[in-house]
């Protein structure tokens, strides 16, 4: 049977800042041009946009072909975003855990950017999913109950131990939005490593 | 399927399948037409120039960077698209992201449509909506092939993109406060409305050689609808005519900013109601037939009326009014004006003495209009930048449903306003718009800055008119707080470059990026622009009185501001303090501040605001090739910076025949700068200069501007060629094509130094 959400591609999934009063998100806009300089991710990265000026939502958007990186300020929370744009391949478990790796890759370079001095840290225990497609995923229990069948997966990958809870955003004219919070506290670079790609095997002699 | 049904949705489905119950059948069609075109132009069966128009005529632009190349600050990278080389119009890659511009008729949105718009800028741009100085909408970073999908949903609330760029009509502006206007002659909104259906793809609109701006003004005191820059504007009027009144426009034709601003010219003083949509179409005719099509640079209406004169040009759209075949359009409209008023949501109840808020009456005081209607206020969201987010929009809509329903407008100030407030109910609205981020003070005060996208995302900018907006934004709130009138209701307006989209010209203080070469780096830099007016549908055009780097830009204004509120006497204008002073005397008392410090002794300066990147480093890597001609000519450039600013100040003093004369000068100056380079020897003797200039410079192509062509060697040649300008208006275009001559001469300059010696045409002839 075809599951309401074996069509969604525009996914975007956002990590939260631990401490957002250490930084101030125009701090941001240099490293992303460095970032670009540099060819850092492994993205066609075209430019940054600076919303500094707003209050709210987007702050700061490293605009790349694939998807945009966004330091995002939604619901006044602080936080990293990625918003795939183009389709990735398989099903849409295995599409949301090349985008969990994808964030959470960016997540951890920001972190260890020289230029924040450490002061941008964020929680590797809290997860915003949002379907960026009102068409094929549209707010409904059952576009979210799929949604967090798919999700299944990248959260076993991150949370082993099961210990998290998800919940579900209703509120009108949104996005179909999913929110996930594991138990106690966990380093981004933790998530980074139990999501890296399993090393293949040496080849035998 | 009633159309305000919930459209299906699920796997499989597409927004055109989804929404097909609610898109009119004609727009449809087009839509459709346009999602074929593209499929056509992606197989290669259509030719680029011709998709670029067509995609332009759906508000599909281009962005920065979209060639495919983009200096990083250190070099210059290209980005490779997956699609490779396939384009959506010269020079411009298919997968490179541009920018969706969204006409709304004179601003006019309802809750539905506010939604829409949010959804799309959360689905398909970067999150954000972007209110324009035309009451129009812009997405950015928004992909080619997403923009069918965004037509429909759009469509599916009543908004087409059609004409939204390109050689059309576009978007009809007038008065966001018209209906409730205290001042205002009568409502102007159903005339805007059935002007923008009538004239939107009426086959006597489709053959401009550029495009049509119509704006419509409910008095002709405010500067609200801005007709004096428009290339059709109608302000109304009314008058008595055998014991009734009748209602009409006094009708203007051939203003407009762009490059050189023109000042509408009075077409007819009173044109009936009925006359209107009949003239209009007799105005689209003469412009078709007769407007510039070859020359981009000199195809705008405003050109053909300063040719014609405005007796002959009024002579041709009579008789071309005459040769029309009646059509039921012109009037089927007006049955239904009277009755086309807004009707309030809430029950009209006075501000009483309840609790306010914390900020409420700083932002009352800025932020709150007094309706026509007693006990009703319009109230305006400040829009930084006139940027606000997809869920502020989508927040907004619901607020505008609670408070007012359907009566929100766009500002060409790029602020959104909400009309029919209770004024019982602002200090809620204010809490509940503070929660949203949405409750700043300081509407149409100096603090709020108008900017149009410059660097940012615009392919022509030439610096970070958004950059600096930002920066001198935060500095100018303490201006306000401290409770200045006079200078609290200055206008400052930023462009990124000559075009003027930010309105500079209109400004009190106006900024235009430009760029100067120092040393072997380009520096971006600001004309700051003075004497424009505001008021009065734009009643005057300032005029550059010099360039400053864009860093220093905060103590200019912080000076010119200053000597303001110090030397201003009485109650006396800011545009008059500027005539009395003198633009002689106020430019000195920043010429210290043109100076740019070396990169090795502040580099911040040789990086626009907002963005670290070392300013356009591609000019770095200069041979040792140019720099001693360079050097020369900066010495001659500097003379010709001299007399336009010269030129300037004899125009001010009305002196029109010395200042054209100046003016003249000044660009022979400059081309011999550049003639110099090559040929050391030239005379100065203008048929020499021009004649060398024409030859190396201009034939070459080497002059060119990569986006205007040889536009502004146009500038020189036909003054060369044409008797001194000796009216004020014609002097005054003179002076201000001089000046974009001037910059295209540094840019030029710029452009050769940073050429391998063996690129720069040979050896210098002595
Ligand atoms: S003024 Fe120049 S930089 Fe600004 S939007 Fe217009 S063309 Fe672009």
């Amino acid at each position: 049977m075809v599951a309401a959400t074996d069509d969604l591609q525009r996914v975007g999934l956002k990590l939260f800042v631990a401490d957002p009063a250490r930084i101030d998100a125009r701090e941001v806009v240099p490293v992303f041009h460095r970032w670009i300089q540099t060819r850092a991710l492994d993205h066609l990265l075209i430019d940054v946009a600076d919303y500094g000026h707003l209050d709210e939502g987007p702050r700061v958007v490293l605009v790349a072909h694939e998807g945009n990186f966004v330091l995002d300020n939604g619901d006044r929370r602080l936080g990293l975003a990625y918003y795939r744009k183009q389709p990735l391949e398989r099903t849409l478990a295995d599409r949301l855990l090349a985008i969990g790796r994808i964030v959470v890759q960016a997540g951890v370079r920001l972190e260890q950017e020289p230029a924040l001095g450490g002061r941008l840290r964020f929680l590797g225990e809290e997860l915003q999913v949002v379907a960026n497609d009102r068409l094929t995923a549209p707010a409904t229990q059952a576009v979210l109950g799929s949604m967090e069948a798919a999700l299944a997966p990248l959260l076993g990958r991150m949370y082993p131990e099961g210990a998290y809870t998800v919940g579900r955003g209703t509120e009108p004219g949104e996005r179909a939005t999913l929110t996930v919070r594991a138990t106690g506290s966990l380093p981004l670079a933790t998530l980074a490593e139990r999501l890296a790609p399993a090393e293949r095997p040496p080849r035998q002699a | 399927m009633a159309a305000s049904e919930p459209a299906p949705r699920g796997p499989g489905m597409t927004w055109k399948r989804a929404l097909a119950h609610a898109v009119p059948r004609e727009l449809a069609a087009e839509i459709e037409t346009f999602e074929n075109q593209i499929a056509l132009k992606k197989q290669g069966k259509l030719d680029d120039k011709l998709f670029a128009e067509t995609r332009l005529r759906r508000g599909v632009y281009g962005q920065r960077y979209d060639n495919g190349r983009r200096n990083d600050g250190v070099a210059e990278q290209s980005l490779p698209y997956p699609s490779g080389d396939l384009t959506k119009g010269p020079e411009t890659l298919w997968d490179a992201p541009g920018m969706q511009r969204i006409k709304i008729p004179f601003g006019g949105l309802t809750a539905a449509q506010m939604r829409v718009l949010a959804d799309l800028a959360e689905e398909y741009s970067d999150g954000v909506c972007h209110v324009t100085t035309r009451q129009d909408i812009q997405l950015h970073y928004v992909h080619l092939e997403d923009t069918p999908a965004l037509a429909w949903r759009l469509a599916a609330v009543g908004i087409t993109t059609r004409e939204a760029c390109g050689n059309s009509v576009r978007n009809v502006t007038a008065c966001p406060l018209a209906g409730v206007c205290p001042d205002e002659t009568f409502d102007v909104t159903p005339y805007a409305r059935a002007t923008s259906r009538f004239l939107m793809g009426h086959p006597d609109t489709q053959e401009f050689g550029r495009k049509f701006k119509v704006a419509f003004s409910g008095c002709g005191g405010h500067a609200c609808g801005l007709v004096s820059m428009h290339d059709l504007g109608a302000i109304a009027t009314t008058k008595q005519v055998d014991g009734v009144t009748r209602r009409g426009f006094e009708t203007y034709v051939g203003g407009g900013l762009g490059t050189v601003p023109y000042a509408a010219q009075v077409l007819d003083e009173f044109v009936p109601e009925e006359e209107f949509l009949p003239l209009a179409q007799a105005i689209s005719r003469v412009f078709a037939r007769l407007g510039e099509k070859k020359q981009r640079s000199r195809a705008r209406i405003k050109f053909l009326v300063a040719q014609l004169g405005i007796e002959e040009f009024s002579r041709l759209v009579r008789e071309e009014r005459a040769r029309l075949t009646p059509d039921e359009r012109w009037t089927a409209h007006l049955a239904g004006v009277p009755a086309e008023t807004e009707r309030p949501l809430a029950v009209a109840r006075p501000l009483n003495g309840g609790p306010r808020p914390e900020g409420f009456d700083r932002w009352h005081r800025t932020n709150v209009t007094a309706q026509r209607q007693p006990g009703y206020a319009v109230a305006t969201i400040t829009l930084p930048l006139g940027d606000l987010t997809a869920r502020q929009m989508r927040k907004l809509a619901d607020l505008a449903e609670t408070y007012v329903k359907d009566t929100v407008r766009l500002t060409v100030e790029q602020n959104i306003v909400l009309r029919w407030v209770a004024d019982a109910d602002l200090p809620a609205l204010y809490s509940a718009l503070a929660d949203i981020g949405l409750a700043e003070p300081d509407a149409s005060t100096i603090a709020d800055i108008t900017a149009c996208p410059g660097t940012d995302t615009c392919k022509l900018g030439i610096a970070s008119s958004r950059g600096l907006a930002a920066e001198l934004r935060a500095r100018l709130a303490r201006v306000v707080q401290d409770g200045n009138e006079a200078v609290e209701r200055l206008h400052i307006k930023i462009s990124g470059c000559f075009n003027s989209c930010a309105q500079h010209h209109i400004a009190d203080i106006g900024f235009y990026g430009v760029s100067r070469k120092v040393g072997r780096y380009t520096v971006p830099h600001f004309q700051v622009v003075l004497g424009g007016q505001w008021d009065q549908n734009a009643g005057a055009y300032g005029l550059a009185v010099g360039a400053v780097p864009s860093k220093r830009v905060p103590e200019v204004l912080e000076r010119i501001v200053g000597r303001y509120v110090q030397e201003r006497t009485g109650d006396e204008s800011f545009r008059k303090f500027v005539e009395r002073i003198g633009k002689r005397v106020l430019k000195e008392s920043f010429a210290d501040l043109a100076t740019v410090p070396t990169f090795e002794e502040d580099p911040s300066f040789y990086s626009d605001w907002g963005d670290p990147r070392v300013y356009t480093i591609a000019d770095m890597g200069v041979g040792e090739c140019a720099g001693e001609v360079v050097e020369v000519g900066a010495f001659d450039l500097a003379a010709a910076e001299a007399q336009v600013f010269e030129a300037q100040i004899q125009l001010e003093e009305g002196d029109s025949v010395r200042a054209d004369a100046l003016a003249y000068r000044a660009m022979l100056l400059a081309a011999r700068s550049l003639v110099k380079q090559e040929l050391m020897s030239v005379s100065e003797e203008p048929n020499d200069v021009v004649r060398e200039f024409r030859a190396r410079f201009h034939d070459t192509g080497l002059f060119h501007d990569r986006f205007a062509g040889g536009k502004f060697a146009e500038y020189l040649f036909h003054r060369h060629d044409h008797p001194p300008a000796v009216t004020p208006d014609a002097a005054r275009r003179v002076v201000e094509e001089a000046q974009l001559f001037l910059e295209a001469t540094h840019a030029c300059a710029a452009r050769l130094a940073a050429r391998p010696v063996s690129a720069v045409g040979g050896a210098v002839s002595l």
